[in-house]
């Protein structure tokens, strides 16, 4: 069975495409541009999934304030400290 | 290629392009860098990730439709002519890969010359990145990095950055290294989405003056200015045809080699080596010297100089690219701080004014500097003008790039999918994804606490 080119022993010129399985681009295509568009619909999904659990985390008062100072924490010292830690 | 000075001239043209890429990724690494070095801790991975994945994205559409726009919309369409033949730039075309298949060696430079008009591509998209970060949601920006980097610059490369756009044909339209091409139209992209994104939380008192939310790391602004300065190079070079033989097109007898600008337009790479160093020089000259020293400022400026020289820098003289360049600064740090103020607009790395107003002012002031040149080898083609690039800088700035930015981004926010939640923003967007690191990091720290005591280290 053969995917494509058989032999480099032949007129240059007249060999074209050098991919495996000539014919089949347009339906490449349309692979890659559903493949694209799928990624976006999957990102996008997982990001508003993600967005929801973090709001409900964070819709509790003692856990966002605890958020905000760990991440304004510059130091991991000012870090522990958000966590009770005395160091 | 079986004549050995076509091949040498075909596969240099060839390598040359791939050099250029190879440079202009540089600007990439550099915007990362800025953008990360921009942003507080708590949101740097997620700013880091936003501007990443806009190149695979990207890419992959300008494979599937940013290319073939370039060629089949020249005309509009249907203003100078219908919808353009480039079957070498569908997605389908033998020529957009590995392929011997034909004699004016096109399969040889389809593929860089896709990649040097790509990384254009990244590049808008990575412009807008800038402006909007710590607050807009990834899915969302990558949507409209699509937009810009596959769709509309592309658009107005078709239009005013060919040989036979219908701009440079009704026009005159001249926009050599694309002040208007690539940073007008980003820079209004930008303001199109902060428009309906808002500014971060903590940006503006309540009096409406603007808070200064200080870059976690101004080392890595700097570097990747830096950066991108060198990429910039890339970009310049990108933007001419090493060889072409303009002779014919001139009405002469013989043969005319020369590089020529992207309109094929005689220039030279030391024209515009002469021209970048001296604009950049003058930006950053007078970038020192309006902020009063502040390094983000005058390395803005910087670029600034040169966005604002780019549309004429095939043709100027260096000390007027360099004037040029100053005056430009001048324009794009007032306009920054009066539109920060007077519509509350929170550019998070000035990309708007840097890009955006330096870019609109380029365009126009080479209408007024090089007024009645060619702006084409087409005899028959419109002349620069002060009103051909005023109406291109109108087209650049607000009708591709405001315009289609404020539509995508209203209806994403219709949507609720343009802006993080106001909790997660407070928390950190890296908080809020990644927030097993933090206790991670804490766990870590205890433990080698722990260590250090059995060892009898500390007490």
């Amino acid at each position: 069975m053969s995917t494509g080119l058989e032999t480099w022993v032949t007129n240059l010129n007249e060999v074209g495409p050098l991919y495996p399985f000539t014919g089949t681009e347009v339906l490449l295509a349309i692979v890659g541009i559903a493949t694209w568009v799928i990624w976006h619909i999957i990102q996008i999904k997982s990001e508003i999934k993600l967005c929801d659990e973090e709001e409900k985390l964070f819709a509790d008062k003692a856990n966002l304030e605890k958020a905000m100072q760990r991440s304004n924490a510059e130091t991991l010292i000012e870090m522990l400290k958000t966590h009770g830690k005395e160091v | 290629m079986a004549d050995q000075l076509e091949a040498l001239t075909v596969i240099f043209t060839e390598v040359y392009y791939w050099i250029t890429v190879v440079f202009m990724f540089l600007i990439h690494v550099g915007f990362c860098m800025y953008e990360v070095g921009a942003s507080r801790r708590k949101n740097m991975m997620h700013t880091l990730m936003k501007n990443t994945m806009l190149i695979p994205l990207v890419t992959v559409t300008f494979f599937y439709f940013g290319w073939w726009i370039y060629f089949g919309w020249a005309n509009g369409p249907f203003i100078t002519g219908g919808v353009g033949e480039a079957p070498w730039a569908t997605p389908w075309s033998p020529l957009m890969g590995a392929s011997l298949s034909d004699a004016d060696g096109w399969s040889h430079i389809n593929g860089v010359f896709w990649a040097a008009f790509l990384l254009f591509s990244w590049t808008a998209a990575s412009i807008v990145s800038g402006a909007v970060i710590e607050r807009i949601r990834s899915g969302s920006f990558w949507l409209l990095a699509v937009v810009i980097g596959s769709f509309t610059w592309i658009i107005d490369a078709a239009w005013g950055w060919s040989p036979d756009g219908w701009m440079v044909q009704l026009l005159g339209y001249h926009d050599a290294y694309a002040s208007g091409v690539i940073h007008a139209i980003a820079g209004g992209f930008a303001l199109g989405i902060l428009v309906h994104l808002g500014p971060r939380i903590g940006k503006f008192r309540k009096d409406g003056t603007p808070r200064n939310i200080v870059p976690h790391n101004p080392w890595m602004v700097t570097i990747g200015l830096f950066l991108i300065y060198t990429g910039f190079w890339g970009f310049y070079v990108a933007c001419n045809i090493p060889i072409f033989d303009v002779g014919e097109a001139a009405g002469m007898s013989e043969s005319f080699f020369s590089t020529t600008t992207i309109y094929l337009t005689p220039t030279t790479t030391s024209a515009i080596t002469f021209n970048f160093l001296m604009s950049l020089s003058g930006g950053l000259m007078m970038g020192y010297i309006i902020s009063k020293g502040d390094a983000f400022w005058t390395y803005s400026s910087g670029l600034a100089g040169v966005i604002a020289a780019s549309s004429g820098n095939d043709l100027y003289h260096p000390i007027q690219a360099m004037i040029i360049a100053a005056i430009g600064v001048v324009f794009m740090y007032k306009m920054h701080f009066w539109v920060e103020r007077k519509f509350k607009i929170d550019d998070a790395v000035g990309a708007v004014a840097v890009h955006g107003y330096a870019g609109f002012f380029g365009v126009v002031i080479c209408g007024f500097v090089l007024w009645g040149y060619p702006a084409s080898m087409n005899p028959d083609y419109a002349h620069i003008s002060p009103w051909g690039q005023f109406i291109g800088a109108i087209i650049m700035f607000f009708v591709l790039g405001f315009l289609p930015a404020w539509i995508v981004a209203g209806i994403l926010k219709k949507m609720n999918l343009l802006r993080i939640p106001v909790h997660i923003e407070l928390a950190g967007l890296d908080v809020a994804e990644y927030y097993d690191r933090h206790l991670d990091r804490a766990d870590v720290y205890e433990a080698t606490l722990e260590d250090a005591k059995n060892r009898g280290l500390i007490n």
